[in-house]
C-alpha cells in the first residue's frame, strides 16, 4: 500500500503539490487526471520517491520512504517514464534485462532465468518479435511497450506509469487496459497518470482528479467524472452521453 | 545485439588485448629510423649496447605507452561523457573539455615562469581546466541534464575557437611564439614522452577505471534517463559526480601530456558500439583498451607515413576523426546512430 499523506512540493514561490492525501491499495488501478501542470507527473515523482516532498510524508506499508534505500526502493516501484528515449542502440531484449538490476549485484550478468523473464514480458505486450531490435528503430509507441516490458520484469508490488498510452495506437490500447487490470488482479498496485477520461471511466477502480496541485476528488469512476468535478478540475462542462461504443464524455 | 555474457565479454577483451599487443609491437618496430626487424628483436631481447636498443628503449618503447595510455585515456572518457550526458557525439574534444584543460595548462606555462613555476605545475591546471569547462559546460545545459546534439556542437565549436584563441595569445604574450610547442599543443602529440608527467597518465587511467568498472552497470541505467537510472536503484546524482570528475582528471592528465588530440572519444567508443554493442560492462574496458590500440596505431602512421619528418598524431586522428564524426552526425540526424 503507498499512502501519501499531506504531501506539499514547492518550487520556488508556487505550490506544485499543495496537501496531498493519497492511498493506492493492492489490487486496484487508480488513476490520475487533470490539467496540463496539475502536478500530476510531480505526484508520480514523489510517490516513487524521486522526489522527496517539502512538507508531509510517504508511506510504503508502515514504513516511512525515506527509510528507503534507494535500490531496495527499486525492488517495490517500478516507475514507466514519460520519455522513453535511449541514445544507444541497445537491443529490446537487452533494454528490458536492464530492469532486472535492482535484482542483480552492480556487476552481475543476467541469467538464463532473467532473460526468461525478459521474454515472458515482451511476450505479455505482444512484441516479442522485437527482442532482437534495436531501440533506435523503434517507434514511439513500441518504445513505450518495452519501458512497459523492463517495468514488469522489476517484479515490484508497485507499479507507475506516466501515461503509458500517448502514443499507442487503438489496439494497443486496449490491450494496455487489459494487462493492468491483469496486473491488478494479480494484487499489485497500479498508479497512472492519463489523459483519457473514457478509459478511466472503463479500467480504473477510482480515479483521482488534481486541480492546481490538490486533490479535487477521489473515488469511484462513476462518482467522481461527474459534470461538477469535470468543470472544477478542467474548466470545461461536458457531460456523459452513451454511445454504441460506451459512455463518452462531450464537452458541451 | 544479444545480451552479454560473461563469456562472451572474456572472450571479446581478450581479443582487443592481443590487438593492443599487435599494435605495440607494430609501433616498437616501426619508425623512421629504418631498424631492420631483427636489430629490434635483438634489442628488445637484451643487447642493450647497440645503437638500435638505445632507439627501441629510449625513444619507442617510451613513446608507445604514452600513446597507449593516452588513447586509452580519451577512449575511457569519452565512453563516460557519452553515456552521462546521453549523447554519443560527446567527445571530451567535442564537448571542449579538451580544450580547457589545454588552456589552463597553457596559461600555467606561459604566465607561471616568471613565478618559477615549471612544468610540473601543468597536470594540475589542466584538471582544473578541464573540471571548469565541465561544470560551465553543465551550467549552460540546466539542469535537465540531458545535451541537445546542437548544444552540444555549438558550445564545444565556440568553446574550443575561444581556447585557441587565449593558447595563441598567451603563447605571443610570453614570447614562446618559437611556435614549436605551442603547434604541438594545440594539434595534439605524444611525441614528448616526459617520464615525470607521463606518470600521471597512467595514474589516473588507473584511478578513472578503478571508479568507472564498478559503476558500468550504472552508466547502462543512466543512458534510460537520470530519473529512470534512480527509480531502478541507481545513486544518479553519486555516479554523475564521481564518473565526471574521473573523466575530467583522465583527460587533463592526458592534455597535459599530449596536447589536443581530438576525436580519439568519439571513434574509439562508436566503432565498439557497432562491433560489440552498447552494455558498459563490456564497453568500459573495451574502450581503454580500443583507445589505447586506435593511438598507438596513429601515432605509428604519424611517424613513418612521411619517411622523414613525422606529424603530430592529431593530425592523424582528426585526418581519421573529421570525416567519421560528418558521417555519426548525419546517421543521427536520420535517427539510427
Amino acid at each position: 500500500m503507498l499512502s501519501l499523506r499531506d504531501v506539499s512540493v514547492r518550487l520556488g514561490e508556487s505550490a506544485i503539490l499543495d496537501g496531498v492525501d493519497l492511498t493506492a491499495l493492492p489490487g486496484e488501478v487508480l488513476l490520475l487526471a487533470g490539467r496540463n501542470g496539475a502536478g500530476k507527473t510531480t505526484l508520480l515523482r514523489v510517490a516513487a520517491g524521486l522526489l522527496a516532498p517539502d512538507r508531509g510524508e510517504v508511506f510504503l506499508g508502515e514504513q516511512p520512504m525515506a527509510s528507503f534505500r534507494r535500490r531496495d526502493l527499486a525492488r517495490e516501484i517500478a516507475l514507466v517514464p514519460q520519455d522513453t528515449t535511449v541514445p544507444f542502440p541497445y537491443s529490446v531484449l537487452e533494454l528490458v534485462l536492464m530492469g532486472r538490476a535492482p535484482h542483480l549485484g552492480w556487476l552481475g550478468f543476467e541469467t538464463a532465468a532473467d532473460r526468461v523473464l525478459a521474454q515472458e514480458a515482451l511476450a505479455r505486450l505482444g512484441i516479442e518479435g522485437l527482442a532482437e531490435r534495436s531501440v533506435l528503430a523503434l517507434s514511439g509507441g513500441e518504445r513505450q511497450l518495452v519501458a512497459i516490458a523492463r517495468a514488469l520484469v522489476q517484479a515490484s508490488p508497485l507499479l507507475l506509469l506516466d501515461e503509458p498510452a500517448a502514443h499507442l495506437d487503438l489496439a494497443r490500447r486496449v490491450e494496455l487496459r487489459r494487462l493492468l487490470r491483469e496486473l491488478a488482479a494479480e494484487g499489485r498496485t497500479v498508479v497512472l497518470v492519463s489523459h483519457d477520461l473514457a478509459a478511466a471511466a472503463a479500467m480504473a477502480d477510482r480515479v483521482a482528479l488534481l486541480a492546481q496541485g490538490r486533490i479535487e476528488a477521489v473515488g469511484a469512476p462513476a462518482e467522481v467524472l461527474v459534470p461538477e468535478h469535470v468543470k472544477a478540475t478542467f474548466g470545461v462542462a461536458a457531460r456523459w452521453i452513451e454511445t454504441e461504443v460506451g459512455p463518452v464524455l462531450r464537452p458541451e | 545485439m544479444s545480451p552479454l555474457t560473461p563469456a562472451r565479454v572474456t572472450r571479446n577483451l581478450a581479443a582487443l588485448a592481443a590487438t593492443v599487443l599487435v599494435a605495440v609491437f607494430a609501433g616498437v618496430a616501426l619508425g623512421p629510423s629504418g631498424l631492420t626487424p631483427g636489430e629490434v628483436a635483438a634489442a628488445l631481447l637484451g643487447d642493450d649496447a647497440s645503437a638500435a636498443a638505445d632507439i627501441v628503449w629510449r625513444v619507442r618503447i617510451p613513446r608507445v605507452a604514452l600513446a597507449a595510455a593516452v588513447g586509452a585515456s580519451l577512449a575511457t572518457a569519452g565512453v563516460l561523457f557519452q553515456a552521462i550526458l546521453r549523447n554519443p557525439l560527446a567527445d571530451p574534444y567535442i564537448l571542449g573539455v579538451s580544450g580547457g584543460a589545454a588552456l589552463a595548462g597553457v596559461a600555467v606555462l606561459a604566465l607561471g615562469g616568471s613565478f618559477g613555476i615549471g612544468y610540473a605545475a601543468v597536470p594540475p591546471a589542466a584538471f582544473v581546466g578541464a573540471i571548469a569547462t565541465l561544470l560551465g559546460l553543465l551550467a549552460v545545459v540546466g539542469p535537465t541534464g540531458r545535451l541537445s546534439t546542437h548544444t552540444v556542437l555549438l558550445t564545444g565549436v565556440v568553446f574550443n575557437a575561444f581556447a585557441s584563441a587565449i593558447i595563441v595569445f598567451l603563447a605571443s604574450l610570453s614570447g614562446f611564439e618559437d611556435g614549436g610547442s605551442i603547434f604541438l599543443w594545440l594539434i595534439g602529440s605524444v611525441s614528448d614522452a616526459r617520464a615525470d608527467v607521463a606518470g600521471w597518465v597512467v595514474l589516473f587511467l588507473v584511478v578513472g577505471l578503478a571508479c568507472a568498472l564498478p559503476m558500468a552497470r550504472s552508466l547502462d541505467l543512466m543512458a534510460l534517463g537520470e530519473e529512470s537510472a534512480s527509480a531502478l536503484g541507481v545513486d544518479a546524482e553519486r555516479v554523475k559526480r564521481i564518473l565526471l570528475v574521473s573523466a575530467s582528471l583522465m583527460v587533463g592528465a592526458a592534455v597535459a601530456v599530449a596536447g589536443l588530440i581530438g576525436f580519439v572519444g568519439l571513434v574509439v567508443p562508436h566503432l565498439l558500439r557497432l562491433v560489440l554493442g552498447p552494455d558498459h560492462r563490456q564497453l568500459v574496458p573495451a574502450a581503454a583498451l580500443g583507445g589505447a590500440a586506435f593511438l598507438v596505431v596513429c601515432d605509428t602512421v604519424a611517424r613513418i607515413i612521411l619517411n622523414g619528418p613525422e606529424l603530430p598524431v592529431g593530425a592523424v586522428t582528426a585526418l581519421a576523426g573529421g570525416p567519421f564524426f560528418l558521417w555519426l552526425l548525419r546517421r543521427s540526424s536520420r535517427g539510427v546512430a
